[in-house]
């Protein structure tokens, strides 16, 4: 099993380090940093370097490594080192560089709890919590407010960054812990447009996430939509809810969902993921993206999107982002908001040949619209210039929304003889997975 | 991407640098050596806590705090646990390199481990048994022996895997323990269970592991569900290599752990996976129905990821290896599932554009090929790239399909250079396989933009290989001769030319023979070339028609050789392992043990090499500094001793003696490194002895007793009965021995030389004493 277990900063810096067995050398850290910077783009979760095996995730912009001189199972050490992250996260409220700098004596007692030479033991938040001596430390409040929040514009795709979160961003550990149990059903779409606006491909990806901070961890039922069926046969049609697959956590009891749509947990500490599911099958998407592309002469192109929201116009996306990549022999581009533009704000990022649109609350029904004017330079033409515009891709965010109208009927905690009634909180989250029209 | 790229590796700064800071450091950790002994006497525990937290804080970031070992065994006599518990990491961590210190300690970890409380009785042996080196053993076995068996199971579980500690430092001492292992198997706590098993694998490695009877394997099966995630992962894994007697027990246990499929832990999903695959893998049909049954929890896996694209990749990787032995069909509907997404990292788009490549087949080939045509315009240019192999492989596998595939990498000339340079390979493989498309092929390979080398080969060999059908060969291969190129392209070029000459000999002829001239001609050809060269040359001059004839009878290949070699090797390759993730056989990325046990010996000796560097180098000078050491001490008593960070170890160490344990073992330096240290240092001690016994007085016996002691010959040689041998040796600093037995006058000479001089006194007499010891001297 592992060997070694390290964190390292994006930088490399070594924020923890343990050794379970002594028996790789000391300066695998490096040799670890050294390796995942030859790699372009990130580097490859599981290699080895001089036979010495590297597993590692990255989580909140750290390294979380693990190594070995075995010949590991893939998936388990990396669902480990994932696990460990979460305790982390369960324990010190959030994930960052600071965060974890500062709980490192926390961190090395988490680690110790779960790992002895380097197999796993305890794993679960409420099994190490009782053994655990140190507090956690709360960074500054105004630098949770950041780190949490980065600016909405980076795309990355599975960063929950999600309104209200902020309620589920503590610590386990917390003493005056409120009795309560957040429920969120997450969905990320995905959706590829062609340039008639067709959808080549679509898909959703959806999960039911519980943040539990319920005493004593009782017994819980959930109960969903009566027509939710799972499995889908070719070419079938039907008005209820299809999953394509789905699978469950270890405390879920899946064994009723046939017979009567229910879920029987029992819920650990801290935050899980209660069930996953696929959906492929078409769906009307939230957001429609029309591009129209003009050769205004040989060295200049004008790009007008159109952007039209399509669901209810009682239901406020949170914010819509636009990114448009330009032509790399582009001279410069000016994107022009309409007059009447209101909480928007377009940028052209000249380093990166990149437009971006970004759009603050967006109500149902709205469309908006973006004209570039772009000016190449004199090496390249418009007619060849134009193919270098997009994809187009989206980023977005529609609280109290989701497309498969899959839906928590109820959430019953299952104790009897208490008196307090935990808070239950219920939130539906869409969220763009990889939204993109191309040109 | 590249220019990022580059700005990263500058961000890591080079070794060199990081030495500069040592010296500093090492001030440093003098500073909190005061400190910690000044806190001992502290009553404050947040105070004393933050001090130790510093201590652990140091360690964190590599820096050798391995000084203050004395004042934080004193400070381990704390009730306080947020210190024990800090204090323990730390002792464990340096034990090893304080194993006589490390006694000290151990009196406390005994203690706790007697605890009322089976928290602390737990975390103190799990400690106790992280003490890594050898003296511990005969505290640690009674401790464990009765751990064992102890009421809570958090103390047994421990209790385990020290038996694997123990395993590791001195097998000896575990006689009989497999047996109580075996037993512990029975255990009501499933902890307990998953680490006998854990301990009983390690413990029987040279065996093959634990033994799996059908009793037992019924047994945990019974009781899979009590088991965390990694504990049914690592008893699914076990369950693996277990052969069901008969088919009704197959099934039986397939039917049992079919719905284990449904779990959202990859690591369970793919264990049961290889469980299935393992016991149907002689049963053809059985087999394929398993991976129809597995195939949409992978793809579920695959496509929902929680966040965790890096459980993704590897799902990915196990997809790509089952469609890679020949189930590629079971995927090709969920063809959509392995698009690229826009902000998917590059390791993800490249296995999936493998995956793609590998299912692709006629009824989703053509949004296939649209899909990968978007991609070969993607910024990244190993995305571009790797969509052009796709395209290429599709081609390959696809024969009836490659007509479409050529036509569309065709439109792709006009791009980039770069999208040029690969399309040019994957055309030359699909012209081997297949020479039709030559003639859709004919406008890329006549445009100019190829510009890297590896394509520049494939386009010459294209050249020679169609010379007859492309009008412009002749004069795109002489643009190659004479310009500074590899090797392997002018073995290419040559073989090339001739072919072309051969169907096309009037232009030909000139062009060929400025090759041979610009070849044969250059005196610093590689001389396999200029052979090769001279060879055709003559053969040529001599009989046309016969070299004529021995290239036309070529043979048509239509087995791809690395196709083959890659199934081959891929069939061994063990499911839900690392072979599975980087394509190799296990034995090319693991090595046993002692490969890593040398490594960090070596690490430990470039260390103490470092150390002594720094120390020469912070010596103060002795001129420039005038000012006696010890006064500087005793008088003004400064706590910061920036410059000469050895100054306290000095005056505390050389009243201890030294024993086998302080010496590193296989040590080794070059000889030019001994004789450069024996003529530069000082002298240090030296005695003169009576020889007392004649009989070991010879070389090999005396290179024999030396490295018994850990100390290594380095030179001997024997003259008029003199005897002189030279030995090293390295503990905290190394220590070099010049041994000179003189039988004529019935004498043992010893001089012994280190860097610090205490040292070379306390050697002196550790050599001196077992000398005695053996009767070598009295």
């Amino acid at each position: 099993m592992f060997s070694q277990i390290f964190i390292l900063s994006p930088r490399g810096d070594t924020i923890i380090n343990r050794d379970f067995r002594s028996d790789l050398p000391k300066s695998t850290p490096e040799t670890f940093f050294r390796q995942a910077k030859t790699y372009s783009g990130d580097a490859n979760p599981l290699f080895a370097v001089d036979c010495i095996q590297f597993a590692h995730i990255k989580r909140g912009g750290l390294y979380i490594v693990g190594t070995s001189r075995f010949n590991l199972q893939p998936a388990m050490s990396l669902e480990l080192l994932d696990r460990l992250a979460k305790e982390i996260k369960d324990f010190c409220g959030v994930i960052n560089e600071e965060v974890l700098r500062k709980n490192f004596i926390l961190i090395y007692e988490i680690l110790d709890e779960s790992f002895d030479f380097g197999y796993p033991q305890l794993m679960a938040t409420e099994q190490i919590k009782p053994l655990i001596v140190n507090d956690p430390i709360q960074p500054q409040p105004d630098s949770v407010m950041n780190s949490l929040r980065p600016k909405i514009q980076t795309f990355n795709i599975f960063v929950p960054n999600t309104i209200g979160s902020q309620a589920v961003q503590r610590s386990v550990l917390n003493k005056n812990q409120a009795n309560e149990i957040f429920v969120d059903i997450y969905e990320k779409l995905n959706v590829l447009f062609n340039s008639s606006a067709y959808v080549i491909n679509q898909s959703i990806e959806g999960c039911i996430q519980m943040t539990s901070f319920l005493q004593g961890n009782p017994p819980l039922k959930l109960a969903l939509n009566e027509d939710l069926q799972i499995g889908r046969q070719q070419g079938q049609y039907s008005a209820g809810v299809i999953l394509d697959d789905c699978n469950f956590h270890e405390c879920v009891n899946a064994n009723e969902l046939d017979m009567n749509k229910t879920l029987r947990i029992q819920p650990p500490d801290g935050q899980f993921v209660v069930m996953n599911y696929r959906i492929s099958g078409d769906y009307a998407a939230p957001f429609r993206l029309f591009p129209i592309i003009e050769e205004i002469s040989s060295s200049k192109i004008e790009v007008t999107i159109k952007l039209k929201a399509c669901f209810d116009a009682k239901i406020l996306a949170s914010y819509a982002n636009v990114r448009i990549p330009i032509p790399k022999q582009t001279a410069n581009a000016y994107p022009e908001l309409l007059k009447n533009a209101q909480q928007e704000t377009a940028e052209y990022d000249s380093n990166k040949k990149i437009v971006e649109w970004q759009i603050k609350k967006l109500q149902g029904g709205q469309e908006r619209s973006l004209k570039i004017k772009l000016t190449l330079q004199a090496t390249q033409t418009a007619h060849t210039a134009r193919k270098e515009i997009g994809p187009i891709a989206m980023n977005f965010e529609i609280p109290m929304f989701n497309v498969s109208r899959l839906q928590i009927k109820y959430l019953r905690i299952e104790e009897r003889g208490n008196t307090t009634n935990p808070h239950r909180w219920v939130r539906y989250i869409t969220q763009s997975s990889s939204y993109v029209c191309r040109i | 991407m590249r220019p990022h790229y580059a700005s990263s590796i500058a961000s890591i700064p080079p070794p060199k640098q990081q030495q500069y800071f040592e010296g500093n450091r090492k001030g440093e950790v003098n500073e909190l050596k005061i400190l910690v002994k000044n806190t001992l006497s502290e009553k404050d525990d947040k105070k004393k806590r933050e001090v130790v937290k510093k201590v652990i804080a140091y360690m964190t970031l590599g820096i050798d705090v391995s000084k203050i070992f004395p004042e934080m065994c004193m400070a381990s006599y704390t009730n306080d646990m947020v210190q024990k518990k800090m204090i323990y990491l730390y002792l464990t961590t340096y034990a090893e390199q304080n194993k006589d210190l490390a006694f000290m300690a151990i009196s406390t970890f005994q203690k706790d481990c007697k605890h009322s409380d089976p928290k602390i009785r737990g975390f103190a042996l799990r400690n106790l048994c992280s003490l890594r080196f050898s003296g511990a053993i005969e505290y640690l076995m009674p401790a464990i022996r009765e751990s064992l068996s102890d009421i809570d199971p958090y103390v047994r579980k421990t209790a385990i895997m020290g038996c694997v500690k123990v395993y590791y430092m001195q097998p000896e001492f575990l006689s009989n323990i497999e047996e109580q292992l075996y037993k512990m198997i029975s255990d009501n706590d499933p902890l307990v269970i998953i680490n006998a098993i854990h301990a009983l694998n390690e413990i029987l490695a040279a065996e093959g592991g634990m033994a799996l009877s059908k009793k037992l394997v019924d047994y945990l099966l019974g009781r899979l569900k009590e088991f965390n995630e990694w504990g049914q992962a690592t008893i699914l894994d076990e369950l693996s290599k277990y052969q069901p007697k008969d088919d009704k027990e197959m099934f039986n246990i397939m039917n049992l752990l079919e719905e284990r499929l449904k779990h959202s832990c990859s690591a369970i999903v793919l264990a049961v996976i290889k469980v299935f695959m393992n016991f149907t893998k002689n049963k053809p049909q059985v087999y394929e129905q398993v991976i129809t049954r597995v195939k949409a929890p992978l793809v579920t896996l695959a496509s929902i990821s929680e966040g965790n694209l890096e459980i993704m990749y590897t799902i990915l990787c196990h997809i790509k290896f089952i469609a890679s032995k020949g189930y590629n069909q079971v995927f090709s509907q969920d063809y959509k599932c392995f698009y690229c997404r826009v902000d998917e990292p590059t390791y993800i788009k490249l296995i999936k554009l493998e995956i793609l490549a590998l299912i692709a087949c006629d009824f989703n080939l053509g949004d296939m090929l649209n899909e990968l045509g978007e991609y070969v315009t993607d910024v990244d240019q190993e995305i571009s790239k790797k969509s052009i192999q796709a395209l290429g492989a599709i081609a390959l596998r696809l024969p009836d399909l490659a007509n479409a595939i050529v036509k569309q990498l065709s439109s792709f000339i006009t791009l980039q250079d770069y999208i040029t340079n690969e399309v040019i390979i994957v055309f030359k493989d699909i012209l081997r396989k297949d020479p039709k498309h030559i003639k859709d092929c004919l406008e890329i390979i006549q445009s100019d933009s190829v510009t890297d080398q590896n394509s520049k080969i494939a386009l010459i060999y294209i050249l020679g290989q169609f010379g007859s059908q492309i009008p412009l060969a002749p004069y795109i291969l002489q643009t190659f001769i004479g310009v500074a190129e590899s090797v392997e392209l002018k073995h290419t070029l040559l073989t090339s030319c001739l072919k072309v000459f051969f169907c096309r000999a009037p232009e030909m002829q000139e062009i060929l023979g400025q090759l041979f001239y610009s070849i044969m001609n250059n005196e610093n050809e590689d001389i396999d070339l200029k052979d090769r060269a001279a060879f055709y040359y003559r053969a040529l001059q001599n009989n046309p028609n016969e070299i004529k004839k021995l290239w036309q009878n070529g043979i048509k290949v239509d087995k791809f050789l690395e196709e083959q070699n890659i199934n081959k090797e891929a069939l061994l390759f063990e499911f839900n392992s690392l072979s599975v993730i980087y394509e190799k056989s296990v034995n090319k990325f693991i090595k046993p043990a002692e490969y890593f046990n040398n490594l960090r010996n070596k690490e430990l000796q470039d260390q103490i090499q470092e150390q002594q560097q720094s120390t020469t180098a912070e010596k103060p000078d002795p001129v420039q500094d005038g000012f006696d050491i010890e006064h500087d001490i005793t008088v003004s008593n400064v706590p910061i001793v920036q410059n000469q960070p050895n100054l306290l170890e000095i005056s505390e160490q050389p009243k201890q003696k030294l024993i086998i344990d302080n010496f590193v073992l296989d040590y080794r330096i070059e000889v030019e490194y001994f004789e450069s240290m024996w003529t530069s240092l000082n002298n240090g001690a030296s005695i003169t002895r009576t020889l007392a016994r004649n009989d070991i007085a010879n070389e090999n016996a005396m290179e024999q007793l030396f490295n018994r002691y850990r100390l290594y010959n380095i030179a001997a040689g024997e003259e008029d009965n003199v005897l002189q041998m030279y030995f090293y040796g390295a503990h905290k600093c190394q220590v070099f021995f010049e041994f000179e037995i003189n039988r004529n006058l019935n004498t043992v000479l010893l001089n012994t030389k280190s860097e610090l001089e205490d040292y070379a006194y306390l050697a002196q007499k550790y050599v001196e004493d077992f000398l005695k010891q053996s009767n070598l001297i009295v």
